[in-house]
């Protein structure tokens, strides 16, 4: 077997012996842990692990205290349909999952309910589930226990679903089976890379573990998991309340969660959210705003800790390529000529930012592409630009749409930026936004000529890479290179599970798609950027899921 | 009386039935297919009709409405489109905050615009009196949402302060639910009781100056019975429109509020909805504040009987 | 023919006034005596004419332009860039005085369409009364039955956000329109509501049953009798609601549903973006918040005195 996760196998480096080796803060890649981490990685009944604490935690943890988070507005409690769910409220705390997402290369997840996962062949996953976990003791429910009949269920129940993300469900699985009362088996119809993507196998929404009894009402009774806290109290997108589950094993420990309880709130506005951390309802202060962080982090002084990292998320802009100008590959050059990368990050992300070298966020180590390979094509020239665009004539009065997403603040700025730069080299662009509602059926009905915006992180290339394919699966419906070589290429590599193999296939597609001027450029690479109370300690934080902090960190006791 | 209110509440029903027409009709020029937005691009055109009839958006636009009202007639305002839910479950869940915001930042209004009006009023042009129509004069000028963001950054900057946010039921814990209410609410009112303090203050100088206040002074009463039987008496009524007017103003001041400080009201709510066209939520926001305001002036009109006797409904 | 003619003349000499030979500087001291009194009258016809005049000659005012990146990023406030720069490094002060072209377009134009619409239909429902005064009351109630933020929003998604790209203040006027109408909708009830009360007062008066019996058209009496005499309602209207226009414009656009990205305004200067840098950069907001707030101000100080001196009602009540 030389499958794309056997190296994981071979080498069964414990998460815990990585990050010990020094969790630099502003590293890439590997999921970081500001002190100490999370399971044990690799595979195999670990035992736990967590109690001794690794890279300088203080002590023995000890019990008790009320974590606070933030996060934005949710309309329902349904785990499947609502992204503000999966993403933080009730997909990190109240269910539990067989694996969860690290974005590490050598332990690509973590085992939760499962207590162990093999692979026989490139086709088949068997989890063995942990014994004797339980549901909430809430009624339809009522405690009963945790069964693999509950995952498989649930994998039947989202399959045929439209307002799910269920790419793996549709695309990947072929069946879910349950052969006795612990076992789960996924067939998949055919061997895939990135299999472990956090949007795929590990994706908090579509792969929690639902009791089955609750399927009809997910959205609005009280949600019923296996998880960690139980949701004790909440107003629907305002505050979440949720207290200690005491059955909790999922990582086969019983004593976790270390905390009581957790609450979420709902805050966008920035200043909300800064007079939230500062009176400590919130503990973990996630993207505070570029423009002030190093001036926020000296005001805050010692009740924070600085935690920043590069981010999985790319921004990038999205042409369409069923439109002109941007079919004529001299035009899109002309676009990147007059692009200046670096003032983007000078003004907008003041610094915290830098260039790719390639499609995919610098933070995707070893997808990293040489930057003597591909820094002629990012070159900043508005002289060439100009002669490309005399070149083919054009028009220097056309005006063309380049729309966000709104609100966002640090968009509205960079498109704002672009805008002058495009203005330089004879490009005229004005700027709309519009709300979510408007904007993806545009996309959808082609009813946009460029869109410029952030994305959520990625951990492997499988999403940014369809980006550039002709059907992107993917909400942007009509970006693309629309070359079918190009095509063949990314679909190539998402089947190639070999590490190496995939790895080189994804490089040559990224050179091949630059050398193109493709349409999905990644501009910059911005720093995740966070501030953590310093009381906490063993926290973890996962890149392509900040809102992952479930059941090993505690209170530091004055 | 008794037919003058009856006619009052007929007028008002027709009212809220042409307000629905208005909002409907509105929503359905916003540009985008709230389908398609909210399915996803993996929904095939099957799904995105079925969802359109389970949600009433198939049909004319006549049809719709019928459809909506229809509904209306049994007690169910729809689903959201979003979230799939009863809005009148959310909507009972959301309102709570409004009123608790409207209502004390109403009280603030009426207490201190009146008070300081009549104040003012009283020593008229003496330094006091000049000081406090500087402020109010102030208080109308500078936008709220400037207020609200200082009234959150100081006292988190200065002392690690913050309200608790969160605390929004007001029975649950009360002092913390004041502490998150009291200072944005107080804040809010600071225009609309200023509007209302140099209406009053006006207004009761015209009273001052009749002849039966001359006349009352001259039969030598109290200058406090003068004041409070006789001039406060006359002048109120105007100022009590004034008040309803301002619950409007509160209302949309509200929408703010509850966006910076993080509150789930229905102005927020409202906000979000007319974006993404999730119409069953506008409608039943626009269709409550509408009743709201209505019934207000209602009752604001009857309680002139009860201040002045001479006025007679017909 | 005739006989028109003869009712016209008929109709000056009854109405004309007594005339008595003034010097204009007479004249003019008549009207300025009441302001004299009032400093803060003064004060605010100051600021109302300092903001117009700097919407209008912001491009010649401005050290800068307001879009373009003329400094570097976040300069505190120097000799170049008096109110310093933000982090794009657009100029404070050039972004605070076109900011007053989008202030002035839509707070003039929303409170013209509200007034004119509100004075017409006070005047018509109000001198015709019976069922047109019915349905054109039922219809305000409609509309006044939202907070005037909630109209707007709702009317600015039908109708679609404004793409405007001008820095003519004409220009932008006309690009806002949809802006400008969406905000005046929730000022045509207040407006209606008090021309028609004084309409229906004036309707009683000898000169309009005078101007009837003449045989005057009805267009005529309600626009050449009655408004006139209505008129200094409709100006004193006018300066008390554009403060809270030009307030409703920035509360939108502070939202994020206003004018679009990279224009210019005091309510979208004070949003997000900006406050971003509310730590390291408080100059970046204090230039639209203090011009915003002392146009409000300027506008209200005017409207209060104008009302002081039009308004019989008040007259020397202060």
């Amino acid at each position: 077997m030389n499958s794309y996760w056997d190296r994981f196998t071979r080498s069964r480096v414990s998460r815990r012996r990585l990050l010990a080796g020094g969790a630099a803060l502003s590293l890439a890649g590997a999921g970081l842990a500001v002190v100490g981490c999370g399971g044990d990685g690799g595979g195999g009944e670990s035992g736990g692990a967590q109690t001794g604490s690794t890279g300088g935690a203080a002590g023995e943890p000890q019990t008790g205290g009320t974590y606070g988070a933030h996060y934005t507005t949710s309309d329902t409690l349904n785990i499947l349909t609502n992204a503000s769910e999966y993403a933080a409220f009730g997909g990190q705390y109240v269910y539990d999952h067989l694996i969860t997402t690290r974005t590490n290369e050598n332990a690509p997840y973590v085992l939760e309910a499962a207590q162990s996962l093999e692979q026989p062949d490139e086709i088949t996953l068997t989890f063995k589930l942990r014994q004797g976990m339980k549901f909430h003791p809430f009624p339809p429910v009522n405690g009963r226990e945790v069964t693999a009949e509950d995952v498989v269920k649930t994998q039947e129940f989202v399959t045929p679903q439209a307002n799910i993300e269920n790419n793996f469900q549709k695309n990947f699985l072929d069946k879910a089976t349950a052969p006795d009362k612990y076992t789960v088996v996924y067939k998949l119809k055919e061997p895939r890379a990135y299999l472990f993507d956090s949007r795929i196998l590990g994706h908090p929404g579509p792969q929690a573990i639902i009791p089955y009894e609750t399927f009809d009402k997910l959205a609005s009774e009280r949600q019923v998991g296996s998880g960690p806290f139980m949701l004790d109290q909440w107003v629907i997108s305002t505050r979440y309340h949720y207290v200690r589950n005491p059955e909790y094993h999922g990582r086969g420990k019983k004593g976790l969660p270390y905390r009581d309880a957790t609450d979420v709130f709902v805050l966008t506005d920035a200043a909300a959210l800064e007079a939230a951390f500062r009176s400590e309802q919130i503990h973990f202060w996630t993207n505070p705003t570029a423009g002030q962080y190093d001036e926020l982090a000296q005001s805050l002084g010692s009740m924070a800790k600085k935690i920043e990292y590069l981010s999985l998320s790319p921004f990038t802009w999205n042409m369409n390529m069923t439109k002109a100008p941007f079919t004529d590959q001299r035009f899109r050059q002309a676009m990147y000529r007059a692009t200046n990368r670096q003032q983007f990050i000078d003004l907008v992300w003041r610094g915290k930012a830098v260039k790719p070298t390639g499609i995919l966020s610098v933070a995707m180590k070893p997808y990293q592409l040489d930057a003597k390979d591909t820094d002629a094509y990012f070159k900043h020239d508005p002289a060439e630009a100009k002669q490309l665009l005399s070149a083919m004539n054009w028009d220097s009065n056309k005006e063309i749409e380049l729309f966000f997403i709104s609100p966002n603040s640090t968009t509205e700025q960079a498109a704002e930026v672009f805008r002058q730069q495009a203005a330089a080299v004879g490009i005229k662009f004005r700027i709309v936004s519009f709300g979510l509602a408007e904007a993806l059926p545009r996309t959808q009905r082609n009813e946009y000529e460029m869109f410029i915006g952030g994305h959520p992180g990625y951990d492997t290339p499988s999403v940014p890479m369809r980006h550039n394919h002709s059907n992107p699966i993917h909400q942007f419906a009509v970006s693309g290179l629309k070359d079918p070589e190009m095509d063949a290429l990314i679909e190539k590599a998402e089947k190639t599970t070999n590490f190496e193999e995939n790895v080189k296939i994804v490089k040559q597609a990224q050179l091949e798609l630059i050398k193109r001027y493709t349409s999905y450029y990644n501009i910059v690479t911005a720093y995740a950027r966070q501030f953590l109370n310093s009381k906490i300690e063993n926290f973890e934080i996962e890149p392509s899921n900040t809102a992952m902090h479930r059941a090993d960190m505690w209170f530091r006791k004055a | 009386m008794t037919a003058y209110v009856a006619r009052r509440i007929l007028g008002l029903l027709l009212n809220l039935v042409l307000v629905s027409m208005f909002v409907f009709t509105m929503l359905r020029l916003v540009p985008g297919d709230a389908a398609t937005a909210i399915l996803g691009v993996n929904a095939n055109p099957e799904n995105v009709m079925q969802f359109k009839r389970e949600h009433g958006l198939t049909g004319s636009l006549v049809e719709q409405y019928v459809d909506w009202a229809g509904g209306i007639l049994t007690g169910d305002f729809g689903k959201s489109l979003r979230g799939n839910t009863s809005v009148t479950e959310t909507f009972l869940s959301r309102f709570p905050v409004t009123l608790e915001i409207v209502l004390l930042s109403f009280t603030f209004t009426v207490f201190f615009g009146v008070t300081s009006g009549v104040f003012s009023a009283l020593r008229q042009n003496s330094v006091m009196d000049i000081a406090v129509r500087f402020v109010a004069t102030l208080g109308i000028a500078v936008p709220n949402f400037l207020l609200l963001t200082l009234l959150l950054l100081i006292p988190a900057r200065l002392w690690g302060y913050a309200p608790p946010f969160g605390a929004t039921n007001p029975f649950a814990d009360p002092f913390d639910n004041l502490r998150l209410f009291l200072p944005p609410t107080l804040l809010l009112s600071i225009g609309s009781s200023a509007v209302l303090m140099r209406f009053t203050r006006s207004g009761f100088l015209e009273v001052m100056r009749q002849d039966y206040i001359r006349t009352a002074r001259a039969k030598g009463l109290a200058e406090r019975v003068v004041t409070i039987r006789h001039a406060f008496r006359n002048a109120l009524p105007p100022v009590l429109t004034l008040a309803g007017l301002q619950l409007g103003a509160l209302l949309g001041g509200s929408i703010i509020l509850e966006r910076v400080m993080g509150l789930p009201g229905l102005g927020s709510w409202a906000l979000d909805a007319i974006q993404l066209k999730d119409y069953p939520v506008v409608m039943i926001v626009a269709v409550y504040t509408a009743l709201n305001l209505m019934v207000i002036s209602l009752i604001i009109d009857l309680s002139y009987g009860l201040i002045d006797p001479r006025i007679r409904y017909e | 023919m005739a006989q028109e003619i003869r009712a016209q003349t008929l109709e000056a000499e009854l109405f004309a006034p007594e005339f008595r030979k003034v010097s204009f500087a007479e004249t003019l001291l008549a009207a300025a005596r009441p302001w004299l009194r009032r400093p803060m009258g003064i004060f605010g016809l100051i600021i109302v004419f300092l903001a117009f005049f700097t919407a209008i000659a912001a491009p010649v005012l401005a050290p800068f332009d307001a879009q373009p990146f003329v400094g570097a990023s976040l300069e505190s406030p120097n000799g170049t860039h008096l109110l310093g720069t933000n982090n794009l490094g657009q100029d404070v002060l050039s972004r605070t005085i076109y900011g007053a072209q989008v202030s002035m377009a839509v707070g003039f134009w929303a409170t013209f369409i509200g007034v004119a619409g509100g004075t017409f239909l006070g005047i018509v429902s109000g001198y015709f009364g019976g069922w047109l005064d019915l349905i054109v009351q039922r219809i305000m109630e409609v509309l006044a039955s939202f907070p005037g933020i909630m109209l707007a929003l709702i009317v600015v998604a039908a109708l679609g956000r404004p793409k405007e790209g001008g820095s003519d203040v004409l220009v932008l006027s006309w690009q806002l329109r949809s802006l400008s109408l969406a905000i005046s909708l929730g000022f045509i009830f207040g407006v209606m509501r008090v021309i028609r009360s004084a309409v229906l007062k004036e309707k009683s008066l000898p000169y309009v049953e005078a101007a009837v019996t003449l045989g005057a058209s009805t267009p005529r009496i309600m626009f050449r009798h009655i408004l006139p005499n209505v008129f200094p309602f409709v100006i004193v209207t006018f300066t008390t609601i554009i403060g809270a226009v030009i307030l409703i414009e920035a509360g939108i656009s502070f939202l994020g549903y206003g004018v679009s990205i990279g224009t210019p305004s005091w309510g979208l200067d004070l949003s997000n973006r900006n406050r971003e840098y509310f730590l390291v950069a408080p100059w970046v907001m204090a230039g639209p918040a203090t011009a915003l707030t002392l146009t409000v101000l300027g506008f209200n100080f005017l409207g209060d005195t104008l009302r002081d001196i039009l308004d019989p009602r008040l007259r020397g009540s202060r």
